[in-house]
């Protein structure tokens, strides 16, 4: 089962919006290079993660880039 | 072949040497390191012989005994079976912890075999230690951030602790608390009504460390019930 991954990355921030069984997973990295995460929010849709991202970070679900 | 040749010089070459060696002039000290090395192969490592002879002698004496008795133990092979030997303890004693029966384990599947059993076992130690750690920390969490919000949460008892613990994250969630786990393997708890919940990110941790989540849905969203985002259950 391939599963939704949506990828977000500036100078100094980098989003991840990961599908899982239980939803979907907005993993926030404060340092774009960096592997380890800063906060991780589990929302029940897609439109929710695009959603959180926007209200938190302002990010439109068009600057988003389909990885998988 | 090495350890056999070795055997065999020490053995029967080692004391012909000496014997000829301590005829010629000169070769007193090379025949009381040799006959020590004989001596100590053979684990024959008493007084030495040569020392009343002349001192000097004595001392190679000895120190033929060392290396002889070090080829006879061979540490080496005394540290391979050595930690042969502890790879199946453990590997017994974790089948024995988690079945409950004893598993001879042959020699031919140990090393197959102590990996997964010990990682198992590891495995079911650190969780049961994290569980533990979790509901510790989980406490005080939620006595300090979720009680703010109306939680009835009585004082703790120190002598029973976790099961305390344990019993105020159930009351917080209430009954009928619905689990499910994630692709990670990592549950969620979610309340009955579906207002609150705990997370766990354990096996993803999303690169960080070990941490969890206690949440409460206001206004359809879920929030952090507790100051913290993450909250990491094995810090001090």
């Amino acid at each position: 089962m391939s599963y939704l991954k949506y990828l977000y990355k500036n100078d100094s921030l980098k989003l991840v919006i990961e599908e899982d069984l239980v939803g979907f997973y907005l993993i926030v990295y404060n340092d774009p290079q960096s592997e380890i995460s800063s906060e991780d929010y589990l929302v029940d849709s897609l439109e929710e993660a695009f959603q959180e991202a926007k209200e938190k970070f302002g990010i439109s679900s068009k600057q988003w880039k389909q990885k998988s | 072949m090495i350890p056999l040749a070795i055997g065999l010089v020490v053995d029967y070459c080692a004391p012909v040497a000496a014997a000829y060696m301590a005829e010629c002039a000169g070769g007193l000290v090379t025949a009381a390191f040799l006959t020590g090395m004989a001596r100590g192969y053979n684990l024959d490592i008493g007084s030495n012989t040569f020392g009343t002879i002349d001192p000097m002698a004595g001392v190679f004496e000895y120190a033929g005994m060392g290396l002889g008795v070090m080829f006879a133990i061979r540490p080496d092979r005394l540290v391979s079976r050595g930690i042969a030997t502890g790879g199946k303890a453990i590997a017994n004693f974790a089948s024995r912890e988690l079945t409950g029966t004893v598993v001879n384990v042959t020699k031919t599947a140990l090393e197959t075999k102590v990996t997964r059993s010990y990682t198992w076992f590891s495995s079911f130690c650190v969780n049961r230690s994290a569980t533990n750690q979790v509901a510790q920390r989980t406490f005080q969490i939620a006595e300090g951030g979720v009680a703010k919000q109306g939680m009835q949460l009585c004082k703790q008892n120190p002598s029973n602790k976790i099961s305390q613990v344990e019993g105020k994250l159930s009351e917080w969630l209430g009954k009928e608390t619905k689990m499910v786990k994630n692709k990670a393997g990592d549950p969620v708890f979610l309340s009955k009504d579906t207002e609150r919940r705990v997370r766990f990110d354990f096996s993803n941790p999303h690169g960080d460390r070990p941490h969890m989540h206690i949440e409460i849905k206001i206004n359809s969203k879920w929030k952090d019930a507790t100051s913290q985002h993450r909250i990491y259950p094995f810090e001090g």
